[in-house]
């Protein structure tokens, strides 16, 4: 579970971006590993994607491959926890990240996490 | 040019028909899939979203009708840390900006199911103006349909001819 302060942060976040009239991103969402914290959008991940992650993506499938109807790689959460990787610097599993709710900024509705990401990160 | 995949599944894109009545429709697609119409045309769709941002508001909230059964159909979706009016005025309010500029404006329902096509209407004017739009430069893409005035959330791909679920 992630901390109060994440989800804040998260909910700020969704919220600026709504309040800009759009274009939206589809998620918004936190991730944490102790005290450090990143939060991004749901976007095409970078090529240069955190070794563990892209390791553990490709059991599912290939970067941008739609798969369980979302494309693979392009989740929040991929991109969130990819920066917090990066931050990091040293190994993490990824099933010991932390997120806060994922959020659609246009409405601030709390989305559920997809089925990529279940695989993901549990 | 159209969207592609990962552009129309990773942004919560406005779009924009008129039905066979030239009721003007603006659709929240939350990361769903587009109809064919709108993913193959992103140029048109782009355009209209430009023209659409500049147009005043000319109904005021009173001249708006919100459907009074929003609660029940994105109830699950709310934040329940935050006080239901709260969450409730944060979601409608892109909205009710487009039914202010006289659009029928119409939400995903499930949005954690990119390929599902249910949407509910959440904001309209109260009286219908075919003649407001005339003047402004919204390319118009026309459905074939009548889109109904319901409170609950249907397909709204039944209503296209080229309906691609």
């Amino acid at each position: 579970m992630a901390s109060r302060k994440l989800e804040d942060k998260t909910t700020k976040y969704s919220l600026k971006l709504q309040k800009t009239g759009g274009p939206y991103p589809a998620v918004v969402v936190g991730a944490e590993y102790g005290r450090v914290w990143k939060i991004d959008r749901s976007r095409a991940c970078y090529s240069n994607i955190h070794r563990i992650l892209y390791k553990q993506l490709m059991t599912q499938g290939n970067l941008y491959q739609v798969i369980n109807g979302n494309p693979l790689g392009c989740c929040a959460e991929v991109n969130a926890s990819d920066k917090l990787l990066k931050r990091l610097n040293h190994h993490i599993e990824l099933n010991t990240i932390q997120f806060s709710n994922p959020r659609r900024p246009r409405t601030n509705q709390i989305v559920p996490i997809c089925d990529n990401c279940k695989i993901t990160f549990e | 040019m159209a969207y592609s995949e990962i552009e129309m599944f990773t942004n919560d894109i406005d779009w924009f028909v008129f039905d066979i009545d030239s009721k003007p429709i603006h659709v929240a697609s939350a990361g769903g899939v587009l109809p064919n119409a709108i993913k193959e045309n992103n140029i048109m769709n782009e355009h209209n979203i430009e023209v659409i941002s500049t147009l005043p508001e000319v109904y005021s909230d009173n001249d708006i009708i919100i459907n009074p059964r929003l609660r029940d159909i994105i109830g699950i979706y709310l934040d329940s840390n935050i006080f239901e009016e709260l969450a409730l005025r944060n979601y409608i309010s892109s909205f009710l900006l487009m039914a202010k500029r006289g659009f029928y404006s119409f939400d995903k329902t499930k949005i954690e199911d990119s390929n599902d096509t249910h949407y509910h209407l959440v904001a309209y004017p109260k009286h219908f103006d075919s003649n407001l739009l005339n003047d402004s430069k919204i390319e118009r893409y026309k459905i074939s349909g009548r889109l109904p005035i319901w409170n609950f959330p249907f397909n709204l791909f039944d209503f296209f001819e080229d309906r691609n679920n």
